[in-house]
């Protein structure tokens, strides 16, 4: 077990082979190369991305499928080879979610998701340069023809 | 700043293994072509910093409330 101190959750104990592996980071941090994703059963359809280096940032992030049931993107041959998978199989999907002081105006970055690979426990935030997604893409639906508009 | 002017068709090489090549000269606008090797990652600066910023408010961001939540899956 690993045992860490989080901004939001207190202390927290994370299995060691809950370890994920971010070898460039992400982007704004760098420095933190071991995440671990935290399940709170109130919090669904939510997770927490939770680093376990410092900073001891949590990211929030969702299932970016839920957000956008169309969503679909490919992954290139470099991104395949960084989490160190030849299959979609072994790859898990989040998006990553901001929910400012009015939770009207969340939204979820669908240019930059997060991929990880379940089997080798690894991961890396890519960058979808030629998808048309948003990094701000609306969460709420009634707002899904901005947001529409805001690809580019 | 280091700072070169190239011609179109000229390149750069940065570290032995990063050549950047002016590919073509509009008005107001330069296309670039970059050869590098897998591990070095490239981007967009704008895109970058855009999911940097995205990133920093996500870890600043409000714990979903119930009301939140309800809206979401109702």
């Amino acid at each position: 077990m690993m045992h860490i101190h989080t901004v939001n959750f207190g202390e927290i104990e994370v299995p060691v082979d809950k370890v994920l592996d971010f070898k460039e980071g992400v982007p704004g941090f760098p420095q933190i190369h071991r995440f671990a994703t935290l399940d709170f059963e109130d919090l669904k359809p939510f997770q927490y991305l939770q680093a376990l280096d410092e900073p001891p940032i949590a990211l929030l992030i969702v299932n970016p499928f839920f957000v956008d049931p169309d969503y679909k993107f490919q992954l290139s041959a470099s991104d395949m080879e960084d989490i160190q998978t030849t299959t979609p199989e072994d790859v898990a999907v989040y998006a990553v979610a901001t929910i400012p002081e009015d939770p009207e105006q969340a939204t979820v970055n669908l240019m930059a998701p997060i991929v990880i690979n379940v089997k080798k426990r690894c991961g890396k935030q890519v960058i979808l340069h030629e998808s048309g997604y948003s990094v701000k893409h609306p969460l709420f639906k009634a707002s899904k023809s901005e947001a529409h508009n805001e690809r580019r | 700043m280091l700072v070169f002017t190239r011609k179109k068709g000229e390149s750069l090489v940065i570290a032995n293994e990063i050549e950047v090549t002016i590919l073509s000269v509009g008005s107001g606008n330069v296309k670039v072509g970059i050869t590098a090797p897998r591990h070095i990652s490239v981007h967009r600066n704008e895109v970058f910093e855009a999911i940097k910023r995205e990133n920093m408010a996500a870890a600043q961001s409000q714990i979903p409330k119930a009301d939140l939540l309800k809206k979401l899956l109702g």
